[in-house]
């Protein structure tokens, strides 16, 4: 029972990243219809930045806190200079663009910060909480606080600010969206930002547990991709789901069968869910994107 | 150029990337004036709101609102100066509740959008009493009457002096186009101006001062709308008051 407890524990731990960074994949397809395959870079930015400054002196929280906003601002960045330029609004040069922008950023990456792997110290350290016999670790905690906090403010901007329900109206219906003067080309940017930001906290919050190199981003990439292919790509809050599923499942998969396994599964469910249930396990009819 | 007319276009040319709809259009539209533009389906007129609005480009020609060139402004900025479009299929936010849509019609507000909300809710509920009654209920569970007077409505929340329609009575009952046309008929007492495409000349022309009449891209006739209602070939291709005259 604890052995299992302790799986679930580590499921919904990595499960929680992967909501995060699928997020992201779902806020960029709403705005634009296209996959943003340089998503995984900034879940790499996050962890990088977030070094980055605390060697510069500043506590945790400040560090953290200046690692999101310019990891969105890189986000922004890259919508304004790479993919508004290169692809307009087209959603297949889009994605051929955030390809290409993904292995700049790596690069970029890896000669700003070095090829080593680094790391940072548990925001509060601490020995592990027991639960039933099974550990918690204080990071962990930390990365459930964060998802929740980000999950419920991207709610509250959509469902109550006037921003969030401009990005919603220009996903729906860009035409109208802007006749009524919505700049939906602000929002498509802004939506690289949003996607961004939480990208860089998944990268961020769990930098202190697994380290962070600049060559991170490709793997969660597929895991946060196929995370909200398992939620439909449609709905934030089905994504959401998506990751807590795939974390499980891995875990499972990991502690019952062989840790062999662990990297296939979410692969093996991006196929399945491809082949079987294009619409996604949890999405639904899909008619709002946002 | 200067001239008394609140929107002018001069031998605008447009239409989709290298699809030419438009051709060597002119036309005006004087403040306080209800101006018809009438024309068979594909006749390029819901292609003319656009171009005027900004959602297409001309690829030649001028607009001007007030005097003042808005030949490539953009929909988001024309707003702003007071243009609105009820466009054609409506193109409400689905999803979204009746009150959301109004509000963000009220976007273009920016940082007076709060009185801008309330003051325009009052208006468009007093114009559309049944849009209140929904207000919490989403868009796309409205009928189709509902949903074209929220169209309406949404489009007035930016306060417009030019109002743009695209085939508000398309697919409508009779009485529910009465109940919009007579709100059209309030808007118009108040001093706004409206140019109105439709496909339904006679109705159009019967609210209207002036008409203008579109084929193939072409502005091919104009005048006060009494005498296009008389007038003989518009009478014989628009209003089909002869049998086995098809349209052009």
């Amino acid at each position: 029972m604890a052995e299992l407890l302790q799986f679930v524990i580590a499921g919904l731990k990595s499960g929680s990243i992967y909501a995060l960074v699928a997020l992201g994949f779902t806020i960029v397809y709403a705005a634009t219809g296209a996959i943003n395959f340089a998503q995984g870079e900034f879940y790499m930015l996050g962890g990088m930045l977030g070094v980055w400054f605390v060697s510069l002196g500043l506590p945790v929280p400040v560090a953290a806190l200046c690692a999101v906003v310019s990891a969105a601002a890189a986000g922004a960045l890259f919508e304004l200079a790479a993919v508004r330029p290169i692809a307009g609004g087209d959603p297949l040069r889009i994605i051929i663009v955030t390809i290409g922008g993904s292995v700049v950023l790596r690069q970029l990456a890896l000669h700003l910060f070095g090829p080593d792997e680094l790391t940072l110290a548990s925001f509060t350290p601490g020995p592990s909480i027991r639960l039933f016999g099974a550990a918690i670790e204080r990071q962990t905690l930390w990365i459930w606080a964060l998802t929740l906090v980000a999950v419920v403010g991207l709610v509250i901007l959509y469902r109550r600010t006037a921003f969030g329900k401009a990005m919603r109206a220009t996903s729906l219906r860009r035409d109208a969206a802007r006749l009524v003067g919505i700049d939906a080309r602000a929002m498509v940017t802004a939506s690289f930002a949003l996607a961004a930001g939480l990208g860089a906290l998944a990268g961020l919050a769990v930098t202190p547990l697994t380290q962070t190199a600049f060559d991170v981003g490709a793997g969660i990439g597929v895991k946060g991709f196929s995370a909200a292919i398992l939620g439909g790509l449609g709905n934030p809050i089905a994504a959401v789901g998506g990751g807590l599923v795939l974390g499980l499942l891995e875990s499972l998969a990991a502690g019952y069968l062989d840790p062999i396994y662990k990297d296939a599964i979410s692969l093996i469910v991006l196929l399945a869910v491809l082949f079987l249930r294009p619409q996604g396990l949890l999405g639904g009819s899909g008619k709002e994107k946002v | 150029m200067t001239n008394s007319h609140l929107l002018e276009l001069h031998n605008v040319d447009s239409g989709y990337g290298r699809t030419q709809v438009l051709r060597d259009v002119s036309l005006h539209v004087d403040a306080g004036e209800l101006v018809a533009l009438i024309g068979s389906n594909g006749a390029g007129k819901s292609t003319l709101l656009k171009t005027i609005v900004g959602l297409l480009r001309a690829s030649s020609g001028e607009l001007n609102l007030d005097g003042n060139s808005i030949t490539h402004m953009t929909p988001e900025k024309l707003v702003r100066r007071g243009v609105a479009l009820v466009p054609e299929g409506r193109l409400l936010f689905g999803p979204m509740t009746v009150r959301e849509n109004l509000e963000l019609g009220a976007y273009s507000a920016g940082a007076r959008r709060g009185t801008a909300v309330k003051d325009g809710l009052r208006r468009v509920f007093e114009l559309f009493p049944v849009l209140s009654e929904r207000a919490s209920q989403h868009a796309e569970t409205l009928s189709g009457g509902e949903q074209q007077m929220l169209a309406v409505a949404r489009a007035l929340m930016s306060s417009p002096t030019l109002l743009l329609l695209d085939e508000p009575s398309l697919g409508l009952a009779p009485r529910v186009i009465a109940e919009i046309f007579s709100a059209l008929e309030v808007l118009r007492r108040e001093g706004m101006t409206i140019l109105l495409v439709e496909q339904d000349a006679r109705l159009a022309l019967k609210h209207a001062d002036r008409g203008y009449v579109m084929r193939t891209g072409e502005i091919v006739l104009e005048g006060a709308a009494s005498d296009l209602l008389t007038d003989e070939s518009v009478r014989t291709i628009y209003l089909g008051l002869l049998k086995g005259e098809g349209s052009a």
